[in-house]
Formats: C-alpha cells, structure tokens, sequence
C-alpha cells in the first residue's frame, strides 16, 4: 500500500465505513507508521468538509434567489439579473449571520442544554433552505385532539343567522377545527348574509405555492367539495352552490388554513419555521424508524414555546428525512382555538410537483359562467 | 470581556472548519461531529481565558476537540468511531501539519468545481448537499451504487488533484 492510487482506495474505504475489521486495523497502522498516509487522510476529511459547506452555501443562495425571484412577481425577465446577483450577495451574508447567531446563542446563552439545542438550529436552517425550494407542495390535514379547555368558556353562542335559501349548504354542526370571526368581530360573509361555519378541517387537503398562493379543499358533511384559496392577487371562497365570493383582501379566505393565526409554519412554509426560530427552543431528537420513510431515515425536529403567553402551539413537531431535509409532516400540539381552546392538527406531505399555471386561481374549482360576487 | 468575546468569535470562525474536520475525520456521523463541534467551542469559550494569545487557536482547539471526542467515545455508544487513541494522535498532528493552508484549499477548490462536468457537479450535489447515500444517488442517476461509490471517488481524487496544482503554481508564482 505504497502508491497514492491504493492510499486512495483505503481512504475511501475509511470514509464510507467500509473497511472490515481487519481492514480497518491494517489501514490504522499504516496511518501510525507513515504521515504522509495521515495527512493525506487529513487533507480527504477536510476535503469532504469543504465540499458540504460549499454546497451548502450553493444551496442558500439558490433559496435566496428563488425567494426574490418569487417575491419579484410578474417582472420582466431584465428585473431577474440585478435580483439575482444580488440575492447572491445577500445569501452569503446571511448565512454568515446564521453562523453567527448561532454561536453567539450557543455561547452566550447561559442554558446548560444550549449545545443539542444548537444542533437544532443548524438543523432548522437546512429544513428552511429545502423548504424554500420553488415547488407547488400538497399536504394532508389531520386533527388528531381537541381540547376540552376553552380559551372563552364564558363566552356566550355565537347568534347565528339562518341563511338564506340557496346560499349554501346548512350550518355544519361543531367543526373541530372551523373559522369564523371572534364574537363581535361582526359577519365576514357578503352583505347582508349569515356565514355558515366553514367544513371541518379534517381529512382537508391543502396545496401551496410560493408562500403566497394556497388552495384548501374540505369537504362538507354532504361530501361536497368547500374550497377556499388565495392567488396572491385576491383570495376566494367557492362553496358547493350560491355564487363565488372574490376579495382583494388576501386573508380574507385564509382562517380555516392552520396557523393563520400564530407564527407557525402554514402556508409559507419557510416564514413560518423562521418564525419559529425567535419563540421557540429547537431540538433535533434520535432518528425514527424508517417505516413510512420514502428514503433514508426520518430524524425528528421539536419546537417547543419558550412563553406560554406566546399565540402559537405549545410544541411543534416536525419529521424530516435526515439526508435531505425535506420535510415529511409537520404537528402543532395544542394549538390555540378561540372555540375549541385548543387543537393539535397533523400536516402529512403528500407530494411536490408544479401544478397548473391557474390552479390557485378560482376559475379552475368551479364550473364556467357561475356567478362571482366581489366581497370587501 | 466585549473585546474577549469578539476576539474568541473571530477565531472561531476563522478555524471553524480546521476544528470540524479533525472531529469529522474521526466521527464519522455528520450529526455526532456537530454536536461534537458545538460542546467543543463552548468549552474553548470557558477555558478562553487560560489561551496563551501567542500560541495557535487552531492547535488549542483540536487538542481540546480530541480529548472531548475521546471523552464523548468513552462515556456513550451514541459516537462510533473508526480510529483508535494512536491512530487518532497521528491524525491530530497530520491536522497540525495541513492546517495552515486551509484558507487557500478552499479558495483553490471553489476554483476547481467551476470546472468540474455537469454530471460530476450532480453527484457531488445529490452526495454533500443531499446527503444521499451511494445506493439513493444510484437511483437518481441511473447507476448501481458501486458505479456511484467509483465515481465519487474519482471526482475526489481530481479535485484533491486540482487544488494541490493550484496551490503549488501560487507557491511559484510567489
């Protein structure tokens, strides 16, 4: 085992765990008995080292390109350029400001578990860099628990207004997870009408685009589709008769999509796990089973709020597969709920592929020539 | 103690990968080397103040970082390792042996991927940026995984190739 072209197979060997034991002893005392041999392992680990941290870097700007690209909207294609050069720039500044976050918490932060809570970090930033990634993503909603505390058990029933015949199906007894507005907020539906409670969520499937742009499908308990969504320009409510309600206010339609009213992964789903980097401490905990993975094993990232004055859930759980970081689902335990007090809602990743150019616009969940209202 | 914590920072930084490279050589696991790493520059902030300044940052830190890898093999399974204590000692100082250059590998080597094959730029991708294990690149690239693992290792050797040219013709030029 003289020349460099051995040296290399053994090295290889040593860096992909594929020695066996004998091998592994043989190549040990050869790193003893030659330098050259040890540095030359130094030079291969560094190698690697350098490598995954130039990809990374290569990763963060294309997720900060991608996000100017998307928050550029409509522009012509000479407004790409300058945007792109300089995401560039703002890329490596900010994962320097990353870098540096993170080691002045995990110095300076005088909790004895900061250092695997760092590693979370670190953790976070990677899910947040694939998350970014410019590509239509469908999720299945589950509530799994609802609460029995109220947040409001003073509160008095919501006076419900009959609706009029013909403006949709009737009101949907207790939706686990439903919208609506808090009591005195007033209707949100068109003038002059009673808002039916919105589907549950359960069983509801939800499809995002750039974290701008969603359309939520539930179903009502007659089994007809209720869908809501937004296309960045006005968000919309088609339900299974009555006519199309259009808003150009882009919340208007959102309050039945999870988190809406929390800093918590929703609809941008890299928003809301940054959102989560500033009230929550992070966690990476063991590896899970790989039952269910798609490929390579599942590692699990816990949020847990740091005040419980805070809106959001009191812990989110987020499954991710380890070599890619994409995430698998995400659980919010205990969320808050104005009626329910509280509920913890399962998002599971079905699939990311590029839907349809229109498919956040409403003309493509309804049939042609059904009649729009335009709402405040 | 301002002035402490921006010097300790700036070191840090600086020698960052010097320090998670030794770890990684001998902690195979990419999580285990950085929580390894993390426990590792908290240490050296609480012990920064026993740093003689005119010694190396980078060699204080790999010894603190090999003494905290033995410790972390010794107190939990949870850290496989390759290399025995002797092994890992010749390690340690081939580290000393490179280190001073790292800065300009890594120039050097950013250089050299811009020349690097589009399909070679992929495995490198599926492989460092994915993390995807020889077999799962495979199916990306329509190539068994040994196919994969000879691949990866050629584009390695080459790299290692170009960056030592490179650095040699700045010596010259020099």
């Amino acid at each position: 085992m003289t020349d460099s072209t051995s040296l290399q197979a053994w090295i290889d060997g040593y860096l992909a765990g594929t020695l066996t034991e004998s091998e592994s002893s043989q190549f040990q005392r050869f790193l003893i008995q030659d330098p050259s041999a040890a540095e030359a392992l130094a030079l291969a680990c560094e190698l690697e080292l350098l490598l995954e941290e130039h990809f990374h870097e290569e990763l963060a700007a294309r997720s900060q390109a991608a996000a100017l690209i998307s928050a550029s909207g409509d522009r012509s294609n000479a407004d790409c350029r300058p945007g792109w050069f300089s995401g560039r720039r703002r890329s490596f500044a900010v994962v320097a400001a990353v870098l540096v976050v993170s080691l002045m918490m995990l110095l300076f932060w005088n909790e004895p578990s900061v250092a695997p809570a760092s590693a979370g970090f670190t953790e976070l930033n990677r899910i947040i860099a694939v998350s970014s990634q410019p590509q239509d993503r469908t999720y299945q909603i589950t509530v799994e628990d609802v609460g029995s505390k109220s947040l409001f058990p003073s509160s008095p029933p919501r006076r419900k207004r009959p609706p009029p015949p013909g403006s949709g199906p009737p009101p949907v007894k207790g939706p686990p997870h439903g919208s609506g507005p808090p009591p005195g907020k007033g209707p949100q539906h068109g003038p002059g009408r009673g808002r039916p409670p919105m589907p549950s969520l359960k069983e509801a499937v939800l499809h995002v685009r750039d974290g701008r742009q969603f359309v939520l499908i539930r179903l009502t308990p007659e089994g007809h589709p209720f869908v809501t969504g937004c296309n960045g320009k006005v968000s919309w409510l088609v339900r299974p008769d009555g006519p199309v309600e259009v808003s150009t206010d882009l919340n208007r339609f959102s309050r039945g999509v999870p988190g809406t009213h929390h800093s918590v992964p929703r609809i941008n789903i890299q928003e809301g796990l940054e959102g989560l980097q500033a009230d929550y401490g992070i966690r990476v905990e063991s590896a899970l089973n790989q039952e269910g993975a798609g490929s390579g094993s599942l590692k699990l990232l816990t949020a847990t709020r740091r005040e419980a004055t805070h809106q959001g859930p009191a812990r989110v759980e987020i499954t991710y597969e380890d070599r890619s970081g994409f995430i698998q689902q995400m659980r919010f335990i205990d969320m808050p709920h104005f009626r329910q007090g509280s509920v913890t809602m399962l998002l599971k990743f079905v699939e990311a592929r590029n839907l349809d150019t229109n498919f956040f616009d409403h003309e493509s969940h309804h049939e042609p020539g059904r009649r729009i209202e335009t709402v405040d | 103690m301002d002035t402490d914590r921006d010097c300790f920072l700036e070191l840090l930084l600086r020698h960052q990968t010097e320090i998670k490279a030794f770890i990684g050589s001998i902690l195979r696991d990419r999580h285990a080397r950085d929580d390894v790493f993390q426990e590792v520059a908290m240490i050296l902030w609480r012990q920064f103040d026993t740093f003689d300044r005119n010694l190396s940052f980078a060699g204080w830190a790999r010894g603190i970082a090999a003494h905290k890898v033995l410790h972390e093999i010794r107190q939990s399974n949870r850290v496989p390792t390759l290399l025995e204590p002797q092994a890992m000692e010749a390690v340690l100082s081939a580290f000393e042996r490179i280190a001073s250059q790292t800065d300009e590998r890594k120039d050097a080597l950013h250089e050299c991927l811009k020349h690097l094959p589009e399909n070679a730029r992929r495995l490198l991708t599926l492989k460092y940026e994915q993390h995807l294990d020889a077999e799962e690149i495979g199916r990306h690239v329509s190539k068994t995984a040994d196919a994969v693992y000879q691949s990866l290792s050629r584009i390695r050797f080459k790299l290692a190739d170009c960056v030592r040219s490179r650095l040699d013709l700045a010596g010259e030029a020099e």
